[in-house]
């Protein structure tokens, strides 16, 4: 062999091993197909391998992606938990299987690669991340144990604190909850905002460090809300009394203190003096309270309250009635209040002093010209009602003559009094006031009556005097009202003697005849009334007015008179119908039976008439044998009579007449019978029944009918 | 007919006539929810929104909002108001005021909840203010402590009711400052009381129900922490709501279910049509991402509908399109199963930007696009040097600025782009909102003009990384009058970090598809993605495995207008109780469910219903089948005993069917109804009696299918009808024959 030959042979070993060493193996021949995405040749040449043993980064890695490509995510996972139980340290891998599980969407399984992670290389985005998947999961202790760690290990954000310390103290771990906030306040003191302040005051205090929870309350105790009641809180249980009372009282002198501010602030100063004990100086600051000169009504009576409250508290009643005096006294007090504030002193010195020194009060009070009406009558009214209750009634008395010199008192008052003076049986005083208050009364009012009622059933000629007065000077009705009072006293002559006078000037409109029968009426003078009327009926030419008369005589049983009126209108009106019945009826009991045939005839031709009128004409034909003329007339009596719901005995037995007169004689002889049974004493009812059963031919049962006599039951 | 007959209607008419006028109103379902308008811009920033809107929803309500810095409504004006809902808000407004008007609202019989109440003492110290607080609270059936406990390391729950608390999270940890308060004497109940260092007088009710509403104490309604974004429930808002409410008296319109079925419903955003997939074998040979999500996806499922919605941008070739990408959108809308969307023409991130309608607002942005409408792009400028970044999160306003912004042109121009690419007889049909998913009232209101639904935004979201109900979205949200519906599911942008790790993200949907059904269905199975799906492998394996999960399940496959609609009718329906258990439904355009919760033992009484399809007991509700060819549906419930199986009834009814059912004619031995759906229509209807049925199904082309189904004696009529085409309505008649030998 030559050398040009050992050159070609060179050449050619050299380019056979770099043609074979050139030529990609497996593993890159599998790459190649990766990158050019020929995913199913990749995926072959990677499975492959995998399956002659190479578990290599290099094959698992692009396997486990080809996987996700064909969407065979399970797979991909799997390989790569494979992979990781063989390689624990390998990071990467570590990572990817955490994103796989994360794109899988298989949380519980990244939590845990996670967990892995942070044992075997922690980082604090690792942390983070866990951490934020412990809250998620509810694992509150898990998440508290990593946040301690990235607190202590790593460069905290003032969040990861605040995280730490509300998951601590919610966990009830309060004192490490204060550690960590305390924490943070000495390394991020910027980050330490308020919120992080509040949170560590509120747990300060509920710890009982109170000295703690003050420092950081420095400066902030101002602030009102809540952070004023934290330092007060934190001055109190640390027992720094006099710095708390100086820091109320420097906060009560602020300018800008609000009105609500104020009003919480006494409230819980007095609270605190009162709960140490601190009565004096209680009593003193709720005093200085009350002297402000810029509170508002309403701040003046909330204070007041306190203030009394506490005197009362304190069994101080000489203050408290001094306070209270004052108060009453005062003059922007609103009546209502001073009522208020003047009942509760009027019990306390009752209590303490006694009653006479109220009746002092009294007096000095109704003394006071600028008490209004009704307080002036509230304080009369418990003033009488006490002298009443104590029996003293001479001064009870002489408030009330006091009281009525009250200018301005109004009617009802009047009245009042004088109802009270009656109470008392002081009846001059109680004249003088109705006197008073009837000056312009009408006749009807109820002052007069009470006047009529003071001066009894026989008055006293001024009395008289007074109301005939009020008469003459009164006109009309009121006039009549008037004399109806004289009546009522019992002036019938003064009365009498009016009328007979000038009746027009009394105001008297109507007949003066019938005013006097009116009175002699009332005076039950009857001898005087039937010569009054007999003469005014022999003078009447008015229908109208007889008919009064007859009214007035059938009332006060002047029969006569009754008739002859009526007699006196049918000579005027001779067919008026109501005085022909009345007449023909008149007539027919006075069996005088040509009158009454002629009247009640008269009176039915043109009227259909009652049951009387018909029955009695009806029997006035029968008795004149004109039976079949009275038919129609007891029918009708039949008729009316059924139309009434009840028959008294007296229309049942007519009923049983018209009926025996009608020919129905069984119905009659029944209705005898029931009738008989109801009423067996009535003689007249046997005797009409008899007559009937006498007329029909039943001798014997008459005779039994009238045997039988009083035997009824 | 006899006379006794004729007298006893008669008499049965009158008594009707007076009876009537005592139960014909309309049950109100607005809850008047008052926030903050100076602490958040708008009302869906407001926790109410974001929180307890969903719930409400839930339990048939719809929520208006009203700012508390605004005069309150005098409670006469408001009959539709069932009750006031007031979240930490009384602190910003005169609370005298308030005081007043939550007391007139309380007289006029409305219910009253407050979440927190009037703060520290210290910011209301006049003892006149105090007192009038002391009266509001008294009338809420609480009294006050006058006190408040800023700091808890003291106070202990004693008392925890575990239906109403330590739903989503344990009441425990550092718990937040609180008010004094308490339950007054026979005035209502608390759930949750704590104690201060075991003295009883210190007991304070923080979680309270009472006559006329409830009350829970600030921060202990839910968990929030900022720094992990952590939202969790102490308080069941199901249950708080429920009976601060008092809602069982309400059948609740339902956007979950149709035909006893979860409804079902997907579309995709057309974001990434033209980016060029990366998936082996496809990548280098510059295919689309849409025609990936085109032959991978759209036709791999052609049961289950899709719509989707192309950014017209994409598609102009005067602006960012192609031959290439305009031929795949034509292949993508003519397919059978897709219904057609629009997202936009320039596809805007950032809505409010352009609400003031001044489109010079955008030329500081110009120089960051790419061909810009006036200068040319310079892109100089990083992401992090922008200051509206940092606000937004957005480097421009949106995706394209070849044009001034014009909203004529990004709605209706985009939506007649879109419809020029369709077959015959196919219009779009749905507007689905881009970038921040926040349309001012002008854009909304022009898809409403345009006669288009609308969609997006939400962002639901139910799995172990967001395990709450507070981050599952209400249905939409009302803004200046007008109506935005929430996608029922957020979409694989949030499950990849804004499409930037993890791509297989998507397939958590499923945790939040499980977690929305059981134990309480609160969504439909909703699969909404977008077009850069197709980009790469995961990705689309994720929304493959999110489809083969939803053919597993028993739903009802819907459009996605469909589904708008749905939510449209939500707001709309109104409920009128007409008698005893028997409620009259009208204006409830494509809702077609009607709920009824604790409803195990009742059910549909037929006699007393009318367009009623079906009924289906799940979960403890009565899900109860609306005919949609019946516009005013009565309802009435009777006791029913057996709560093992649907009850048997003289009346076939529809128990479950994954297509609509509507028209059902019934008479003796038969019954006939149309039907309508996706794939195979699988039913099952509960009929009279046992034995062999005879159906037969009639296509629009007039083909008809016979089959023989034998029904033993649980009478449940089980058959599928196998015509696969979609949109096509079909007749069916079923009879009975006989007796089973």
């Amino acid at each position: 062999m030559n050398k040009a030959h050992f050159i070609v042979l060179l050449v050619v070993v050299l380019g056979l091993l770099g043609g074979y060493l050139a030529y990609p193996r497996p593993p890159e021949l599998a790459l190649m197909h990766y990158k050019n995405q020929q995913y199913t040749a990749a995926r072959a040449e990677y499975e492959s391998l995998l399956e002659k043993g190479d578990a290599s980064a290099n094959v698992v890695l692009p396997l486990s992606d080809l996987y996700l490509i064909y969407g065979e995510m399970g797979k991909a996972v799997e390989l790569m938990e494979t992979f990781v139980e063989y390689n624990p340290d390998n990071m990467e891998a570590r990572l990817r299987l955490s994103k796989y599980y994360q794109q899988t969407q298989r949380p519980h399984d990244y939590l845990g690669s996670l967990e892995k992670r942070t044992e075997v290389q922690p980082s604090e985005q690792a942390l983070r991340n866990l951490s934020q998947l412990y809250n998620a999961e509810g694992r509150y202790r898990q998440q508290i144990e990593v946040l301690k760690r990235i607190v202590q290990d790593y460069e905290a954000k003032p969040h990861d604190y605040l995280d730490l310390a509300y998951l601590l103290a919610a966990e009830g771990d309060m004192v490490g909850a204060t550690d960590i906030l305390r924490k943070l306040a000495h390394e991020h003191p910027a980050s330490f905002d308020l919120r992080a302040r509040e949170f560590l005051v509120s747990l300060s205090l509920d710890l009982g460090q109170y000295e703690g929870a003050i420092t950081y309350l420095q400066g902030y105790g101002e602030r009102g809300g809540r952070w004023t009641v934290y330092y007060e809180r934190a001055l109190a249980g640390a027992g720094r009394y006099p710095e708390l009372f100086a820091f109320w009282e420097r906060q009560l002198a602020r300018p800008d203190v609000s009105d609500k501010e104020r009003r919480e602030i006494s409230y819980r100063y007095e609270h605190t003096l009162r709960t140490l004990g601190r009565e004096e100086k209680r009593l003193a600051f709720l005093r200085q309270q009350l002297l402000r000169s810029d509170l508002d009504k309403k701040q003046r009576r909330e204070l007041g309250e306190r203030y009394e409250t506490a005197l009362r508290e304190n069994s101080r009643w000489q203050t408290l009635l001094a306070y209270l005096l004052e108060q009453i006294e005062r003059a922007e007090s609103s009546p209502k209040e001073r009522a208020a504030i003047t009942y509760r002193y009027e019990s306390i010195l009752r209590k303490e002093r006694g009653e006479e020194e109220l009746f002092v009060f009294w007096q000095q009070q109704l003394a006071r010209s600028d008490l209004s009406d009704a307080e002036r009558k509230e304080m009369n009214y418990r003033y009488e009602s006490a002298l009443q209750k104590a029996g003293r009634y001479e001064e009870l008395l002489a408030l009330l003559r006091q009281q009525l010199k009250q200018p301005n008192l109004s009617r009802k008052e009047k009245q009042a009094l004088a109802y009270r003076a009656l109470q008392l049986n002081d009846k001059v005083l109680a004249e003088r006031i109705y006197m008073d208050l009837a000056a312009n009364a009408p006749a009807e009012s109820p002052e007069v009556s009470q006047l009529l009622y003071i001066w009894g059933p026989r008055p006293e000629p001024l009395a008289l005097q007074w109301v005939e007065e009020r008469a003459r000077s009164a006109e009309g009705e009121q006039r009549l009202a008037w004399l109806e009072r004289l009546l009522e006293a019992g002036a019938t002559e003064r009365v009498l003697k009016m009328s007979q006078g000038d009746l027009v000037s009394l105001g008297f409109s109507g007949e003066p005849v019938e005013f006097q029968m009116d009175i002699l009426q009332r005076e039950e003078d009857y001898p005087r009334l039937r010569l009054v009327m007999t003469q005014a009926i022999r003078d009447s030419r008015s229908v109208e007015q007889l008919r009064r008369f007859i009214r007035r005589a059938d009332h006060v049983g002047f029969t006569d008179l009754a008739s002859e009126a009526s007699r006196r209108i049918l000579a005027i009106a001779p067919d008026d119908p109501d005085m022909l019945r009345r007449l023909g009826l008149l007539a027919y009991q006075e069996e005088r039976w040509e009158d009454a045939f002629d009247k009640l005839g008269r009176y039915l031709k043109n009227n259909s008439g009652d049951v009387e009128s018909n029955y009695f004409y009806a029997e006035l034909l029968t008795r004149r044998n004109k039976s079949q003329l009275a038919v129609p007339y007891y029918r009708r009596v039949i008729q009316l009579l059924a139309a009434e719901p009840d028959l008294d005995l007296r229309q049942a037995s007519v009923r049983a007449q018209a009926l025996y007169r009608l020919g129905e004689r069984d119905s009659a002889i029944l209705a005898f019978q029931e009738l008989l049974a109801d009423n067996p004493d009535n003689p007249d009812l046997r005797a009409d029944f008899a007559t009937i059963l006498i007329e029909t031919g039943h001798i014997e049962q008459a005779g039994e009918v009238l045997a039988t006599r009083g035997q009824g039951t | 007919m006899n006379k006794r007959f004729l007298f006893s209607c008669w008499l049965l008419f009158l008594l009707a006539a007076q009876i009537q006028p005592l139960y014909a109103q309309t049950i109100p379902r607005t809850v008047l929810a008052l926030y903050d308008g100076k602490g958040v811009s708008e009302p869906r920033f407001s926790v109410i929104h974001r929180l307890v809107e969903m719930p409400l929803n839930h339990l048939g309500l719809v929520v208006r909002y009203h700012d508390v810095n605004e005069p309150l409504p005098s409670p006469d004006s408001i009959p539709e108001v069932r009750g006031v809902l007031v979240w930490e808000a009384v602190q910003t407004q005169d609370p005298g005021n308030f005081i007043a008007w939550a007391g007139e609202i309380l007289d006029s019989g409305k219910r009253l909840i407050m979440v927190g109440g009037f703060g520290a003492e210290e910011d209301f110290e006049q003892l006149s203010r105090e007192n009038l607080i002391d009266r509001f609270w008294n009338k809420l059936g609480l009294r006050s402590g006058n006190d408040w406990v800023p700091f808890t390391y003291k106070s202990r729950v004693v008392f925890r009711e575990p239906r109403m608390v330590d739903f989503e999270r344990r009441v425990g940890g550092v718990l937040p400052g609180y008010e004094r308060l308490r339950v007054a004497e026979g005035q209502g109940f608390s759930y949750l009381t704590v104690r201060q260092d075991g003295d009883p007088a210190t007991d304070s009710d923080l979680v309270v129900i009472t006559s006329n509403g409830g009350w829970i104490a600030s921060g202990y309604a839910y968990f929030h922490n900022e720094s992990t974004d952590t939202v969790q429930w102490y308080v069941n808002p199901f249950e708080f709501f429920r009976q601060a409410l008092a809602t069982d008296d309400l059948p609740k319109p339902d956007t979950t279910t149709l035909a006893g079925k979860r409804i079902f419903f997907s579309h995709i955003d057309g974001d990434g049509w033209n980016n060029l997939t990366e998936i082996y074998p496809y990548r280098n040979r510059g295919i689309l991402s849409s025609e990936i999500v085109k032959q991978e996806i759209i036709e791999a499922y052609p049961e289950l509908p899709v719509t989707v919605a192309p950014i017209a941008g994409d598609l102009d070739p005067a602006w960012f399109g192609s031959r290439k990408s305009l031929q795949v959108a034509r292949e993508i809308l003519a397919l059978p199963q897709v219904e057609a969307g629009a997202h936009t023409y320039s596809h805007p991130f950032d809505w409010g930007f352009f609400a003031d309608g001044d489109p010079d607002k955008e030329k500081p942005f110009l120089k960051l696009y790419s061909r810009p409408w006036q200068g040319s792009a310079s892109r100089k400028i990083s992401k992090t040097d922008n200051a509206y970044y940092e606000k937004t999160g957005y480097v421009t306003p949106r995706a394209y600025a070849v044009k001034p912004f014009d909203l004529e042109l990004e709605i209706e121009g985009a939506i007649n782009f879109v419809n020029s690419l369709l077959p015959q007889g196919k219009t779009v049909q749905v507007f689905q909102w881009s970038g921040d998913t926040n349309p001012f009232p002008a854009a909304i209101e022009l898809t409403r003009k345009l006669g288009v639904r609308n969609i997006n935004g939400g962002d639901t979201r139910l799995d172990r990384k967001y395990p709450s109900y507070g981050w599952v979205s209400p249905l939409g949200q009302m803004t200046g009058g007008q109506l935005q519906v929430y996608a029922s599911n957020s979409n694989e942008n949030t499950y990849t970090d804004q499409w930037s790790e993890q791509f297989f993200g998507y397939r958590h949907l499923i945790r939040t598809l499980n977690n929305t059904e059981t134990p309480v269905r609160i969504k439909p199975v909703g699969v909404y993605y977008h077009m850069y799906s197709g980009q790469k492998l995961s990705s689309l394996n994720a929304v493959r495995a999110n489809l083969d999960y939803a053919r597993s399940q028993p739903i009802i496959p819907v459009t996605t207008s469909h589904y708008a609609a749905i939510v449209d009718g939500f707001y709309t329906t109104q409920i009128e109780r007409t008698g005893e258990q028997r409620w009259r439904i009208s204006n409830r355009q494509a809702l077609q469910t009607l709920r009824f919760d604790r409803a195990l033992f009742s059910a549909v009484d037929f006699d007393r219903s009318h367009g009623v399809v079906g009924q289906y007991h799940y979960q403890g509700s009565l899900y109860v089948t609306l005919d949609r060819s019946v516009p005013d549906a009565v309802v009435a419930l009777h006791d029913y005993g057996d709560s093992d199986k649907e009850p048997h009834s003289s009346f076939p009814y529809l128990i479950g069917s994954n297509w609509r059912v509507w028209g059902v004619q019934r008479k003796s031995g038969s019954f006939n109804f149309e039907a309508q759906g996706f794939g195979e229509g699988r039913m099952i209807w509960q009929v009279p009696q046992a034995g062999e049925y005879v159906v037969s199904v009639t296509a629009g082309s007039g083909e008809i299918r016979q089959q023989t189904v034998t029904v033993s004696n649980e009478r449940q009529l089980q058959f599928t009808v196998d015509f696969k085409v979609p949109h096509q309505t079909v007749q069916i008649h079923v009879d009975y024959r006989r007796e089973t030998v």
